[in-house]
């Protein structure tokens, strides 16, 4: 089946604890003739995730400045989204899920007042 | 990356789920005897209407009697995802595993 409408996760069952671990790659926005610019559209973080038992990765928009938490650090994703991408094999496809998410915080601090509206229109984009 | 399952919030993903039928039952013999490995059942879901919701139980949770459109709900269910290709084109289909149905 398609779940056209997506799906809408439950991070504390599907991911358990999750701990911070470094920052893996910056995506770079692409001028408009196709060459990379340096402007910075999102940044990825590799997390540990204890359901999983795997480091995930997670996707977040560069308008959320530089995440430098310690090693080990837990932390909690704001509105993770998870999606797949399917590519076509020799004999058959291979699915890949990826996560994007508004926000990374520690865990147990709520966001500051302020912050909620910067963060609010990136929620539906993929 | 690779995950195992991703565990679903039922009310924002589905809504409300409808027993709308029973689907395929997995056989495997085993030791020369027909065994059930696991049985699924079609439902409707009033947010995901393109297709309907296909749900894999095992074996363990035996057979289910509902009438059609019986407001149902599942226990501890999970999505896993799995690829095929249409052309040179992939795409993703979703399974719902769960380990039983029950009235709403």
């Amino acid at each position: 089946m398609r779940l056209a409408q997506g799906i809408i996760i439950d991070k504390e069952k599907t991911f358990g604890l999750l701990k911070f671990s470094a920052l893996r790659r910056e995506v770079f926005l692409q001028n408009e003739d196709g060459t990379v610019s340096t402007e910075v559209k999102e940044r990825t973080y590799d997390l540990k995730s204890k359901e999983q038992g795997r480091m995930i990765q997670v996707s977040i928009p560069a308008s959320i400045p530089l995440k430098e938490f310690d090693y080990n650090a837990e932390v909690e994703m704001v509105n993770p989204v998870a999606d797949t991408v399917a590519n076509a094999t020799f004999r058959g496809a291979d699915v890949d899920w990826f996560i994007k998410a508004d926000d990374l915080m520690l865990k147990g601090k709520t966001a500051p007042v302020g912050d909620k509206s910067v963060n609010k229109p990136a929620d539906k984009d993929k | 990356m690779e995950l195992k399952y991703v565990i679903p919030n039922m009310e924002k993903t589905f809504g409300n789920l409808e027993y709308a039928g029973e689907g395929k039952v997995e056989q495997r013999r085993i030791n020369g005897r027909m065994t059930t490995l696991s049985r699924s059942y079609n439902l409707y879901s009033d947010i995901q209407r393109a297709d309907d919701i296909e749900v894999v139980l095992p074996n363990e949770a035996g057979e289910k009697f509902f009438e059609h459109e019986d407001s149902v709900k599942l226990v501890n269910a999970r999505i896993t995802a799995e690829g095929y290709k249409i052309g040179d084109r992939g795409f993703t289909n979703y399974k719902l595993h769960a380990d039983d149905i029950v009235k709403a």
